[in-house]
Formats: structure tokens, sequence, C-alpha cells
């Protein structure tokens, strides 16, 4: 009894302190709520910030590759002149010294040149820092020698130019900022106007958000009152919308990379991606762009008046757009230098100060923010691209060595627009309107030197050098005759072409009737002239006794990769091609038959300076070389007495360059390609509209060839006859061996074996010379399939008079003639 | 006691939910691309990257044969001559150990330049010291100052010779040769080169054909 009583007396105790006021309980359940409320919120926020995350990884603006030239070698011999090196030491950033002696100076005196080098890693080994005294002479270096001690120098690398960046992955340009690289101005600036308490708060500003709501209710503003952080995400991931369900998204996408990442981390990447212009369809993000773009000085020369204005553009970049509305600019800019002077950040005098100077905007310039050869670049990120997987080149650091020669570029730059001025008023074209695109490369290995996309060289826009696909007209006729010169018991440098008239008629009923450019027609030639002056008729003649397939198959060896069809009017260049495209045959040519792929990229090398992957050097004989060496003996003739004669007076004629015009229908197209020792260099000449621009290959692309070669200073040609090429002197009239009447007989190369038989006294009449003996042309040694040997010295063993093959064409003037009478 | 518990567990959940997406910030080096050599039951070669040429396809070398394979422009799809294969490379390897007639380094009667002559120097040091792609590198600076000079080519040849690629080190040779004029203990060098590159990629005929030049040659 006395328990039960007990057990009461706790009961109603307990129950006593069990009942808690209301709000209490109130606040229990609320809790019980939020928490079940927040699973869901829970679950959402994981799914969230694996997303958010990996974008923000994605966008990790990893420190592009790096990009460079081709670095300039020295030594004893190397055609190098004083003003070629001043001029790369120039853009390496070396600077003039008297003193010159602290690394990145140099001084001259007469003929003499000292320069302290700079070191650099290489993929091939470190090139240390060295002091060179470098002499000149007769425009190359006499010698070499280490400053101090005197001694002589075999080898010097110096460091390679830095042409630009990029993201292999995607391509962009940008100049990207690490958090070090962001000027303390600039952050102090951003805090100020955007985010004061970016460092103490943890994504969202209570303040800050609560203020903006105040305003925004009750005094009708709209204002941001986002964090840098939310502003971050604003541009990152979500659309720039305002609306409340938006703000939730950004303020809980806030938290979250606020907790994944450090402040530098969303500072950096802010700084990067805020949106700061629009130029043309490209967006300008970040400061470092945006400096580039506004003020052409990279980030950390600013001045405190253009930090001002970029931080003040960034509420409305359209509105406060200094070149749009300058003075809406400046008034912001200055706003934002009152806040900076008053908030302490900088001294009041200097804001004063500072509210005075001008926007400072510069023009608006033409140009990629991330290099200064975009044309350039552009072959190098189209070759990445086809070479190599993005996941390969995702690595952080890479540097990639290019086969650019800064030196060729800038010269070929330099020396396009005022010949296209000129050329315009000559022919009295409206004034821009002429366009060019040009390769240089190097013939031996097939190394790009340089790439002229259009006549701004600066501009990024559309790469005529890679993608201005034109009929090369004339420019296939080496690929003819090369095919004919195949042939060797039929075709020789001498043989005479008939450059008559002549109607094809195709399967359709529809007719083709070629003409020479000057309309007339000059009966029997020498095919080596024939070339040389460009003659349409003999070459489709010619062309059509080779086979047009032959002339594919040439053009394939040589490196064209179209299929084209098999029609006669391919004779004369209805052929679509890129100069790039052009430039590869004619590397095929100049290097003697040894095709090797164009190639902009010689190495990259990844962060640890480990070789990632190479470019070797090479080559690949396509075409015997024999024939190679006559074609380009009759693209001498093309300079020498043919439609390129132009260049023996705008060059030394000593340099035996080789070449060929090209002039399309209606004048639209004017193509010269050409090759010295050292260079093989094809110009496009035209207008973007296709309009005739009524130029030749001689008086158009000709013209700015020579303008670009010349300063370039190119080596001759210094063609080596091959073993399988015999000289023989002939009667230049009939192409027949000079006996001993003649009086002028010239020296001409042959395939060994197939020198004419018959000889000419150079007396009598040349046609009926040619009747008589029944001469049909040369012979020599033939194989068991009969087939022409160009590698044996071997002799003609095809016995007595010279026979054709099999396939009895009747080849050889003979054949040509008789044809005309049957 | 249960409320506070049912309060903290969700205040865990609400945290747990932030770290569970979390990813790896600083992931792991970015690999650095390896692609090994291929015609790897054979002699091991440098281990360092280096693309397998695509030229020729494993053809034969034939001095009088015209390639008559269209070739890709170049900047459109990929391969041309410097492609990248896969790990099944495109040379046959014979697999028995080959007897290079021509590894001792050839010289030349050419005059050279200090500058190439040097690197010519470090080249064969780089070779003897197994650094094959050095080699290479080094002695393409050399082809590149001295363009006209048949001995670089050689040793080009002879280095992707060792390396196994037999049709870029036959076509080195060739050009060497087309350089060589009157030197035919150079060529000899050149042929042997030829010749050993054919008979490890099977050409039997053109091995013999390049071996009877070479002879010819003495």
């Amino acid at each position: 009894m006395a328990t039960r009583g007990k057990r009461k007396k706790v009961r109603k105790s307990a129950k006593r302190r069990r009942k808690s006021p209301f709000f209490i309980r109130f606040l229990k359940y609320l809790l019980i709520l939020l928490i079940i409320a927040s699973i869901p919120l829970a679950i959402y926020t994981v799914h969230v910030s694996s997303m958010v995350t990996e974008k923000f990884e994605g966008k990790r603006w990893a420190v592009p590759a790096r990009v460079y030239a081709r670095s300039l070698e020295l030594y004893s011999g190397a055609p190098v002149t004083s003003e070629r090196l001043r001029a790369e030491l120039e853009m390496l950033g070396y600077r003039e010294d008297p003193q010159a002696d602290r690394t990145g100076t140099w001084t001259i005196n007469g003929n003499r040149l000292f320069v302290n080098s700079r070191p650099f890693r290489f993929w091939d080994g470190e090139e240390p820092p060295r002091s060179l005294d470098v002499r000149f002479r007769d425009d190359r270096v006499e010698s070499l020698r280490e400053r101090r001690s005197g001694k002589e120098i075999d080898l010097v690398r110096f460091e390679p130019l830095e042409i630009g960046s990029i993201y292999p992955s995607h391509n962009e340009d940008r100049i990207i900022l690490g958090y070090k690289q962001i000027p303390t101005l600039l952050e102090q600036t951003l805090l100020a106007i955007e985010d004061r308490r970016f460092y103490s708060h943890a994504g969202v500003d209570p303040r800050g958000t609560l203020r903006a709501l105040f305003n925004t209710l009750f005094k009708g503003r709209t204002e941001g009152g986002s964090t840098i952080t939310q502003q971050l995400v604003k541009n990152l991931y979500l659309t720039r919308e305002r609306r409340i369900k938006r703000k939730l998204r950004e303020a809980h996408i806030a938290l979250i990379l606020e907790y994944h990442y450090s402040k530098q981390e969303i500072l950096s990447a802010y700084a990067n991606e805020i949106y700061l212009g629009q130029d043309g369809n490209r967006g300008i993000h970040g400061f470092g762009l945006a400096s580039d773009f506004f003020f052409g000085v990279p980030v950390n020369e600013l001045e405190v008046e253009q930090i001002a204005l970029l931080v003040g553009m960034i509420k409305a970049p359209s509105d406060y757009n200094p070149r749009r509305h300058p003075e809406k600019a400046m008034e912001r800019r200055n706003l934002v230098l009152d806040i900076l002077g008053k908030q302490g950040v900088i001294s009041e005098s200097l804001a004063n100060a500072a509210k005075q100077r001008p926007l400072g905007v510069v023009a608006r310039k033409k140009r990629s923010g991330g290099g200064r050869y975009p044309a350039f670049m552009d072959l190098v990120k189209r070759q990445l691209d086809r070479d190599y997987q993005a996941e390969d080149l995702n690595s952080e650091g890479l540097r990639i060595f290019t086969t650019m020669d800064p030196w060729v570029q800038n010269t070929a730059e330099a020396n396009v627009v005022e010949r296209l001025t000129e050329l315009e008023k000559q022919r009295r074209l409206p004034q821009g309107k002429l366009e060019v695109g040009a390769v240089i490369a190097t013939p031996l290995d097939g190394e790009v030197l340089a790439v002229i996309g259009g006549r701004e060289a600066a501009y990024e826009g559309f790469n005529r050098a890679l993608d201005a696909t034109r009929q090369i007209g004339s420019l296939v006729k080496p690929a003819v005759y090369l095919a004919a010169l195949q042939e060797p018991w039929k075709y020789a440098l001498t043989t005479p072409l008939e450059d008559r008239e002549l109607v094809l008629q195709s399967g359709s009923g529809k007719r083709w009737s070629p003409q020479n450019y000057d309309k007339k027609e000059h009966g029997l030639v020498p095919l080596e002239r024939a070339l040389a002056k460009s003659y349409n008729l003999a070459t489709v003649r010619l062309g059509l006794d080779v086979g047009i397939d032959k002339v594919i198959s040439t053009l394939h060896a040589l490196g064209m990769s179209e299929q084209p069809q098999e029609l006669p009017s391919l004779l004369l260049g209805a052929l679509n091609m890129t100069p790039l495209e052009v430039a590869q045959i004619y590397q095929s040519i100049a290097s003697g038959g040894y095709r090797a792929p164009l190639r902009a990229i010689r190495e990259v090398m990844n962060h640890e300076g480990k070789p990632l992957q190479r470019y070797p050097l090479t080559v690949k004989r396509t075409i015997p070389e024999g024939p190679v060496y006559l074609v380009t003996k009759a693209m001498q003739e093309v300079v020498n007495a043919g439609t390129a004669t132009y260049l023996k007076s705008a060059l030394p004629p000593s340099l035996n360059l080789a070449g060929k015009t090209g002039t399309t229908d209606n004048l639209r197209d004017s193509w010269f390609a050409g090759f010295s020792g050292n260079y093989v260099t094809v110009v496009w000449v035209g207008r973007d509209d296709n309009k005739s621009a009524g130029l030749t290959g001689s008086s158009g692309a000709l013209r700015v060839w020579a303008d670009i070669m010349k300063p370039l200073k190119p080596e001759a040609l210094g063609l080596i006859q091959p073993e399988t090429i015999e000289l023989a002197m002939v009667d230049p009239a009939t192409g027949m061996l000079a006996g001993s009447g003649c009086a002028d007989p010239v020296s001409m190369p042959f395939l060994k074996g197939y020198t004419p038989l018959e000889v000419s006294q150079c007396d009598g009449d040349p046609i009926q010379e040619m009747f008589a003996d029944g001469w049909t042309g040369t012979g020599g040694y033939r194989d068991a399939q009969g087939h022409p040997d160009f590698e044996n010295n071997r002799r003609d063993n095809t016995g007595g008079g010279r026979k054709e093959p099999s396939d009895s064409k009747e080849g050889g003037l003979g054949g040509f003639l008789r044809s005309i009478f049957q | 006691m249960k409320i506070r518990g049912l309060f903290l567990t969700g205040l865990a959940a609400v945290f747990l939910a932030g770290c569970v997406g979390t990813t790896t910030r600083s992931g792991p080096p970015a690999p650095v691309y390896n692609r090994g050599m291929p015609g790897g039951t054979g002699a091991q070669v440098s281990a360092v990257e280096e693309p397998q040429l695509e030229t020729g396809e494993g053809q034969a070398y034939d001095p009088d044969a015209i390639d008559t394979s269209v070739p890709d422009a170049p900047t459109r799809a990929p391969r041309a001559e410097v492609a990248i294969s896969g790990p099944a490379g495109t040379e046959p390897v014979t697999g028995q150990q080959i007897a290079y007639a021509s590894t001792a380094a050839a010289s030349s009667s050419q005059p050279m330049g200090n500058a190439a002559s040097s690197l010519l120097e470090k080249a064969e040091n780089q070779r003897r010291s197994g650094d094959l792609d050095g080699a290479a590198s080094t002695l393409e600076r050399a082809v590149r100052i001295e363009s006209r000079h048949p001995l670089p080519w050689n040793r080009l040849a002879q280095i992707r010779l060792q390396q196994q690629n037999y049709s870029l080190a036959a076509e080195l040779a060739s050009k060497s040769n087309a350089l060589a004029g009157s030197d035919s203990s150079l060529k000899r060098s050149n042929y042997l080169i030829i010749a050993d590159a054919k008979r490890a990629s099977g050409d039997a005929a053109g091995a013999r054909v390049a071996q009877s030049r070479a002879d010819s040659m003495r």
C-alpha cells in the first residue's frame, strides 16, 4: 500500500516534470519537421554536389599548353645576318645594353655582336646560359666564340619564342590567371566593389542578401547582393535570370562550392570566368583576356583606373562598355575610384588623380587573345586534333615545340600588304578587296615555317592558307610534265610538242576547246619551253597522250589527297586545293622526289620535361629522282625564260629559283609556287567573293612571292644531278644530238640511256631532218616487263632502232606528226 | 534524449551529404602518354614514346615503284605519315636476331662544319649509351644544319634501323644516297642499311638487290 502511493507520487512528479512549456514543444516538433525536410535536401545536395565539383574541376583552367616557335641556332657559317639576330633577340625580350653583362642583354659593335643567352630546357637536353661573341660577314655568322675566353663554340641554341598557349582538349585561347597572378590591387578592388566580406562569409552573405532584399522590396532598386561566389555560380552554372528560384539554387551551390574549395580557388575562378564584354561572337571572359582586349596590356601592367573600369564593368558589361558608352563607363569608373578611396584601398589623392585620367582604352584590335600568330596556331591546333586524343594532352604544363620560324613569319607578314595595296591601285580594284594566302616550308623535311592566313596577318579570321580551296590552274602543269618525263622513251625536255588547237568532246556531247593565254598557237615547241611558257594547248595534248590517270597518280605521289575525276580539264588545273595542299605537292618536287608530310609540330613535352610525343623527320621517296630533276630544270626555265622572268630582276638571278605561275579562268585566282635551296613557298592572291581580280599568276602572286622571299635572302637552288641523269649536247632547234656542223649546241640532261639517237648537223630543214630515218624519239634500257630502268647505268638494250613499249602508243615527234596526217 | 539523437543524426546526415560529393581535387598525376614501339618481340628499343610511322604500311622499299596510295591532306583526316599506330605494329618482325652489317658508324669524304660534326659526335655517344631517341633528335638537328650532306641522313637511317623502323630507315638511307655523289663507301653503308631493313621486314628479294648494290660499291 505504501509502495503504490510512492509510485503514484513518482508518476505525479514525473508528470509534472514532463509538462514543458508549449513553445519548447513547438520547437521540438519544428526541429523534427526540419530534420525530416532536410533529408530530401541532403539527398539533393549530394546529387548537386557531384555535378558542381565536376564542372568546377572541368573548367579548372589548368595551366594551358605553351606553344613555342623553333629556336634560332647559331654556328659558324649559319645563314644569319646581324639584323636577323637582333630581330630575334628583340622578340625574345633581350635588352640592348652597352655593358651586356647580364643574361638577356646584348650589344653591338660593328659586325660584332655580344649577347648573353638565357638557359632553356629543350626536349633533348639543357642549353646553358652563355656569353657570346658573334662575328658576321657576308650575310653569315663568321665565327662564334665564348666572350670571355675567346674559345670557339660549335653550336648555340637560343630559347624558343613563346608564341601562344592553347588548351589542347578544347582549343580555346584564353589568358588564364592563377591566384598568384591576380594583382593585389585587382583583388582588393573586387572585394571592395563586389563582396566586402568575401573572406569571412561561407558563400552567402546574409547581410548583403538582406540589404539587397530590403532595397528591392522597399526602395524599388534591384540590386545584386550576391557574393563573389554566387556570381561565379551564376556565370558558371546558371543563366542570367533574376528569379527567386534561381537565387535559391545559386545560394545552395555557392555553399557547396565554398565547402569544397578554398577562397583563393574561388576567387581565381571568378577572375577568369567573369563576363566583361563581347568581341563579335566571342565572349570576353576573365580579367586576363579583358585587360588585353580593352587595354592591350597584360593584367599585371594595369593602372589603377584601368582596374577600376574593368571591375566597374562587372555590373553591366554592355552598358559600361568603354568603347560604346565612354561617358557612362567613365562615370562608373570614377564611382569605383571614389569607393576605393573612401574604403582606403587607395589613397584619396591617388583616387582623385586617377579620376582625371582618360579611359585609356585602345582601339579594338582584331587579334586573338592568346596568340600573335593565329594562322599558324590554327595549323598547330588542327594537327594536334588530328594526331592526338584529347585525353593524351589533358595534363598540365605541356609544352609544344613547333616548326614556326618567327623571323620568316614576321618578314612574310610585313611584306605582303604593301604589294596588295599597290596591285589594287594598279588594277583599280576596290581597296581592301584583294586577299592572300601563303605557306612557307623547308623542302627537306616539310617543316612549316610560316602561314599567312590573310592580309591582316594578326587577325584571327578566315585562314586562307588552310581553308581557301581554289582552282590551281597552271600549277598543275608540273605534274603533267612530270608524268610524261617518267616515260623517257617518249619524252625528254627536248621533245617537240605540238601547241595546236584541239577540240574535245565529252560523252554527253559537250565540247571543250582550250586556248592559250595569248590565244595563239605556237607550233612545235620543245617540252621544256611548253612548260616554261605555260602553253595550254601543248599541255593538254601531252596530258592526253600520257593519260590523265597517270597524271592523277603523279599528283598522288606528290601528295595530293583528292580523288578527282579523270577529266581533260584537270590538265589545265580544274582542281581545287588550298595553298597548304599545293605546298605539299611542291615540297615533294623541291626535295627531289622525297615527299615529307608538312607539319607544324616538332615535339610535345610534358611538365616534367619528358618528351610526350615526337614528329620524327620523315621522308618517302615517291617519284624517281631523274624525272624530278628534269621537271625541276624545266621549272627553272619558267624563271629563266618563261612566265616568271620577273624573278630574275626582283631577286638575284644566281639563285636559280624554280617555280610555276598559276592563273585560272577569268583571272579569278593568281598563284605562284616556287622554291629556292631552303624554302618552298606558295602564294595565292584573289578575292574572297571569287570575283575576278584581273591578275595572272605573273602579275599578282608572283610579285607578292618575290616581296616575301627577297628579304629572306634565300639560298640558291643547287640541284644535284642524279646518277640516273646524263648530259648530251643537242641541237636546240630539233632536240637531236648536235653534230659537228652545229654552231651553238646546248647541253641538256636526259635520263640515262635515253639521250637522242639521231644526229643533226644543224644545216638542213629541221622538220625534214626530223622525218628522216624515221626518228621516233628516244629509246633506252628496258627491264623484262618493258619498264624503263631509271636506276642503272646500262645502255640501250632494245636493239637497233628504238621500239616503243608494247602498248604501241606512238610517241615522240614522229607519232605526233603522223597523227596529223592520218 | 530521443529527440536529441534524432537531431544529431539529422545534422550528421546533412553534413555527410556534403562530404559524399567530394571528388578528388588534385587527382592523380596525368598519365604520361606511353606508346610502346611495335614489334616488341624483337630487341627492346628505348622506352621513350615514339610514334610509329606509317610510311608505306610495311611495304618493301622498291626503288622503281611509285607510291600510288592517296595521301591524306596535311590538315584533314588522320594519319598521312605521322600517324600514331596502335599496339599492333605494322612492321612484320622476323623475330630472329638481325645481324646488322651496317652498325659501324659510317664516315664521309665530304667536309662538314663543326656544328654538325659535334652533333654527330654527340649522337654517336647517345647511340652507344642506348639513348636512340636522343640520338635521332640530335641527328635531325644535324640534318637541318647541313641539309645537303649525306652523312647525317645515313646516321639517322642507322638509328631508325636499330629502332626497327624499317621503312623509314630505308627511305633515309635512300635520301643519303641521293646526296652522296661519288662517295662509294657511304653509298655502300646506305645500301647495307636498306638491305638490312628489307630483310627484317620480310622483303628477301629487295634485300638481295640492295645487297648486290652494296657489294658492287667496293
